[in-house]
């Protein structure tokens, strides 16, 4: 029959409460989605109990793929396919693995507890994501795209995403200044339409956990070597600065060439733009000139005059400000030839792995949302299901097979 | 669909549809509404009966002597229990055989199995 013999629903029923409580912000409207839509009555808390029950089977299987593949002599692991790697040559193609952040709130064994004087609990986590990718691409002579697309100088198009951007880091919203420069509003109108600048993606597969950097980097090593990516001539490792990113490049990915978000380079060139002056139209001049050159992979220039701005800042605070700036460029200006990276044929923006954190986000983020115990395995599930390779479908097939007729509870023990 | 399977539905169609309209049922004011609950709803009733009788069927089927899938030692017939799952039509009940391995002590379900009586290796 291929069902535990302890299940309350058949494993179509549960697949469909996956879906649901995955698909959907909460496991209230999966269980009023079941009933409305495919007539099925089955409680919120039900919706949880089988949802979680699988996220956590499939949790156990990622372990055990993960200590297979440590299993591995070390040049397989590095340079080796498995011989279930899909079958596509790597003509055109580009690997890719993308690492992001999202935000979502896990209490913890202090939950519950009494507070000590003056202390504040947050209970903010961040589950890291890792979008492991193909790109359909080709590389070039010389780069294809040598001006910086208008929008990027572009007032309206620029200052919303690097607010957003601030938002996202800050974790609330903050008051930044973002007025828009005078005289660059009128002729600005409408918003200009961006230009594609890094290659399509074709096939994504999405990892994640509440674990540390070293745990996503493992998850993301194994599905790359899952995936074939050893094999692929032309691979490209892309993050925001943070230096956690650049450990998991260096120990897990170094054969990756390492590229830094280019929306990042944006929002830090910026910041340092607006804190250079006090007149809004010198700073946006000053954005305007720095980020052509970083686009051109020359962040030395923008460097070389950032330095001299930090030397005559009154303003300590401005001053600050400007210093983290350069310190954000000159760690990441060998992650940032953006000139070169585009003649090869690479994507420069995270944009794709930040599409997924929204995604995600989306069931697992919000105010009113505690996760605990089941946090992970939800967030393993949200991951299956973003996932172009359908894992779900294997694991159900997998799973039908494991059954072997006796109660889960005894033969645990 | 194989033409056998069409040709059962076809039957089956047609039984129903004989049942439904018999006794000079007024057609002319029957609402789409109406129509759809009761024909799903029937259809629904119908095949959650044939899912029941064919995890019946299957569970007499695996309800012979065996030997234990763990231990190969010789299990012991116990009283089949009552099941109750959720299909996608509605809740099935049937009854399930059970026999225990006095060896190892545990319970063993025929038709939990996965490919049979010995599937998998996660025990």
């Amino acid at each position: 029959m291929g069902c535990a013999v302890e299940a309350e629903c058949s494993p179509a029923v549960e697949a469909k409460v996956v879906s649901a409580s995955t698909r959907n912000r909460s496991y209230e409207e999966a269980g009023a989605d079941l009933r409305d839509l495919a007539e099925l009555e089955i409680s919120a808390k039900r919706c949880a109990r089988i949802s979680q029950r699988i996220g956590r089977e499939r949790l156990c299987e990622r372990e055990a793929r993960c200590v297979a593949f440590e299993g591995r002599p070390l040049p397989e692991q590095k340079r080796g396919v498995p011989a279930d790697a899909p079958a596509n040559g790597w003509e055109g193609r580009v690997a890719a693995v993308i690492v992001d952040g999202g935000r979502m709130q896990v209490r913890d064994e202090r939950w519950g507890t009494p507070k000590e004087p003056g202390e504040r609990r947050n209970w903010w986590r961040e589950p890291k994501m890792a979008c492991v990718t193909t790109f359909q691409s080709q590389e070039f002579a010389e780069d294809p795209l040598p001006e910086i697309p208008a929008c990027l100088l572009d007032p309206l198009f620029v200052i919303p995403r690097v607010l957003e951007m601030k938002r996202t880091r800050a974790g609330t919203g903050s008051e930044e200044r973002s007025q828009i420069p005078s005289g660059t509003t009128a002729s600005a109108m409408p918003v200009s339409q961006p230009e594609r600048w890094s290659p399509p993606p074709l096939v994504r597969s999405v990892v994640g956990t509440l674990g540390g950097y070293e745990d996503l980097g493992r998850l993301a090593e194994v599905e790359a070597w899952h995936r074939g990516f050893a094999a692929a001539p032309r691979k490209v490792f892309l993050g925001d600065g943070l230096a956690a990113n650049w450990h998991t490049h260096r120990e897990r990915f170094s054969q990756y060439t390492p590229v830094v978000d280019l929306m990042h380079a944006i929002a830090y060139v910026y910041t340092a733009a607006i804190e250079s002056s006090s007149d809004m139209n010198d700073c946006w001049q000053r954005y305007c000139r720095w980020m052509p050159a970083v686009w051109r992979g020359e962040v030395s220039c923008v460097l070389a005059e950032l330095e001299g701005l930090i030397a005559e800042a009154e303003n300590p605070d401005r001053g600050e400000a400007l210093r983290q700036c350069q310190g954000y460029l000159s760690n990441n200006a060998s992650r940032m030839r953006y000139d070169a990276y585009r003649r090869q044929g690479l994507p420069i923006t995270t944009a794709l792995g930040e599409s997924k954190i929204k995604q995600i986000n989306r069931r697992m983020k919000g105010t009113e949302k505690f996760w605990r115990e089941g946090g992970e395995p939800q967030l393993q599930l949200c991951c299956d299901q973003l996932s172009d390779t359908a894992p779900l479908e294997a694991f159900w097939n997998r799973r039908a097979e494991r059954q072997r007729g006796f109660c889960k509870s005894r033969s645990s023990t | 669909m194989s033409q056998a399977a069409n040709d059962l539905v076809q039957r089956v169609a047609a039984m129903l549809v004989e049942e439904l309209t018999q006794g000079g049922r007024d057609l002319a004011t029957l609402r789409l509404n109406d129509l759809e609950r009761e024909v799903f709803g029937l259809a629904d009733r119908v095949s959650l009966r044939v899912a029941e009788s064919l995890l019946q069927a299957q569970a007499d089927h695996l309800d012979k002597k065996m030997a234990c899938p763990c231990c190969h030692g010789e299990l012991v017939k116990k009283p089949p229990r009552k099941r109750k799952l959720l299909l996608r039509r509605g809740e099935a009940e049937w009854g399930e055989p059970v026999w225990r391995c006095p060896s190892c002590r545990r319970d063993f379900f025929p038709s939990g199995s996965g490919d049979g009586l010995c599937g998998g290796s996660g025990v």
